[in-house]
């Protein structure tokens, strides 16, 4: 997987029997990931759901090459992952952006890191436009509220066109309203280019409004107990008889851990 | 009706805080609480006789106060035009009255009385006539010392941004030369003016040398320990998004590291000013430092109290420009650092 990523290319994620063992510092193995194994194709959002210490996050960090498996096999196109890239975008909980550059230089950040950014800064324009951010481009990050540095955040994942991105609970620290918004902004985005989301989340309603599958996980070690493949039509209503009925199936399976 | 409602609101308010062009009679009489303490002071000046020294006839003193009465009116009446000077003004009354009550008691307590004794406190006018009769030698110390001052701060801080650059981000060279770092740092300028002197091929040389000194070392303590610590999620967003080790260095580490970096040059700065003493005790023909050690050999303390006012305001705004620096360069931090 090099520059330039065919756009026919068909994206594909492997994990199979995942393990990540960590020590918690008292001396105690903890077992954030045992045996774990998930297979996602092309253009597929898929949520994973489950309470807090299933080993979600561990699993985004180890796709995004931020840390390594002790046990198992991890490969994204048939490539194995052995450390970051570009085409395995992440949103980080918190946003996480730069808070010494602007709006703008945020998001053209991976471009200007690579070197593209000569060729193709009305990407980055194009990209504030389409989550809503004219007007806030010089702003700094201390300027701009959690709702606008989650949309940053999001754009300056977007802007490198993944195959494949990472979103760990990256709208959990908003309010109701902007968070709707901006679920709303990422289907629009994912319709763009289509790429591999995976996205961990706490939040049911989210998972079952955004995804085309959603996996309920145990807690210590992670292992999936409900799998829910969700065939509604986008955009989806929220308050439609089989989106509600959807939501209460997993929240039962949540319930009977 | 509603419209009109916010509209007087907001009439009310801007009448209060921004268009509000006439000033109140209390204000009026705060402004002028300078002008009147100075022409106070200039009567007890003229009025009271001279008696210390003996047969000494005061010059400057009297053109001083009436120079400040002048140029404070011209001020009074620009403040009369821009708000903002105004408040300022406003802000500044208390500190300019006590300073000129302050100088004109020094004015009482030597010339007047001769409570004080020369030659260690000489009166205002003395202190103001050290100043004036010597321009030419202040101007050329003032000069030779900025000179001195600047190419060892350019070289400290050059030097300092480097090798807290490479000791911040290299194991190697952290192993290295954190080591001469944690030696060589601490100890004192004025403990390396022998070795100085012999170490570098001119006094001019080593001057410089003992100013960088006292920069490279904070500098370099501050800016490499920032860029050790580096928060690791701007380190791992960097890197997914495709940075390489350098571009994370350049335009992650070494952003985010800044303003720890501004800490360790005011650290420096402040440090490079005593350094500028001690190397100008190295030979050299012309310097503030030079001049005070010269007077001092003399007995001319009227000197010194002037050139060490030259020193304060000089130093003042040294350090009053790296924090202008600072809030330009840091504007994406919450908030100004003030001093």
């Amino acid at each position: 997987m090099a520059e330039g990523v065919d756009e026919m290319v068909e994206h594909h994620l492997l994990a199979k029997d995942i393990t990540r063992i960590y020590d918690d510092g008292d001396g105690n193995r903890v077992h954030a990931l045992d045996h774990f194994n998930l297979e996602i194709d092309h253009g597929e959002i898929v949520s994973l759901v489950g309470p807090s210490g299933c080993g979600k996050s561990t699993f985004l960090r180890l796709v995004a090459g931020l840390d390594l498996p002790q046990d198992g096999r991890l490969a994204y196109n048939h490539q194995p992952i052995n450390g970051p890239h570009y085409d395995r975008g992440f949103v980080f909980q918190d946003s996480n952006l730069f808070p010494w550059l602007s709006v703008y230089d945020n998001i053209a950040f991976g471009l200007k890191a690579r070197g593209l950014y000569r060729k193709s800064r009305e990407k980055v324009q194009e990209l504030i436009e389409l989550v809503g951010l004219q007007g806030f481009e010089n702003l700094y990050p201390y300027q701009i509220s959690g709702g606008m540095a989650g949309r940053t955040s999001l754009a300056r994942t977007f802007i490198q066109e993944p195959g494949l991105i990472l979103l760990d609970e990256p709208l959990s620290a908003l309010d109701a309203f902007t968070r709707m918004a901006i679920q709303d902004e990422i289907i629009k985005i994912w319709e763009r280019c289509k790429p591999i989301i995976v996205l961990v989340t706490h939040d049911i309603e989210e998972a079952v409004y955004l995804s085309d599958r959603v996996i309920v996980l145990s807690p210590r070690p992670g292992k999936v107990i409900g799998e829910f493949q969700i065939t509604l039509p986008r955009p989806r209503n929220r308050t439609a008889d089989d989106f509600v009925h959807i939501r209460r199936e997993v929240m039962d399976t949540l319930h009977f851990i | 009706m509603d419209d009109n409602a916010v509209s007087n609101i907001n009439d009310i308010f801007i009448s209060k805080k921004k268009t509000r062009k006439i000033v109140s009679i209390k204000e009026l009489l705060l402004l002028l609480l300078p002008p009147v303490v100075m022409l106070i002071a200039l009567y007890i000046h003229m009025v009271l006789p001279n008696v210390y020294p003996p047969g000494y006839k005061p010059t400057v003193y009297p053109v001083f106060l009436k120079l400040c009465i002048g140029i404070y009116l011209l001020f009074m009446i620009m403040a009369g035009f821009t708000p903002r000077l105004r408040e300022r003004m406003l802000y500044l009354v208390g500190l300019f009255t006590v300073s000129f009550i302050l100088i004109e008691a020094l004015d009482i307590a030597t010339l007047k009385t001769g409570r004080l004794l020369l030659p260690f406190v000489p009166s205002p006018d003395k202190i103001i006539a050290s100043f004036t009769g010597n321009v030419g030698k202040v101007t050329e110390s003032f000069v030779a010392s900025m000179k001195l001052l600047f190419i060892g701060l350019f070289f400290g801080t050059v030097t300092g941004f480097i090798s807290g650059i490479l000791i911040g981000w290299s194991k190697h060279c952290n192993y290295w030369f954190s080591p001469v770092l944690k030696i060589v740092g601490p100890v004192p300028s004025a403990a390396w003016l022998p070795i100085a002197v012999v170490l570098f091929p001119t006094n001019h040389a080593a001057s410089i040398f003992l100013i960088a000194l006292s920069v490279w070392f904070p500098l370099t303590v501050t800016l490499s320990s920032a860029i050790k610590n580096t928060n690791k999620s701007w380190i791992e967003a960097a890197r997914i998004l495709g940075a390489s080790e350098w571009y994370i260095l350049f335009h992650v580490a070494v952003p985010a590291a800044l303003p720890s970096a501004f800490i360790g040059m005011f650290m420096g700065l402040g440090a490079s000013f005593t350094a500028l003493i001690v190397a100008e005790m190295l030979g050299v023909k012309a310097g503030l430092g030079w001049y005070i050690t010269w007077a001092q050999a003399w007995g001319e303390y009227a000197r010194i109290f002037s050139t060490v006012i030259v020193f304060s305001i000089v130093f003042f705004s040294l350090i009053s420009l790296l924090f202008k620096l600072r809030d330009h360069l840091l504007k994406w931090q919450k908030g100004s650092m003030k001093w």
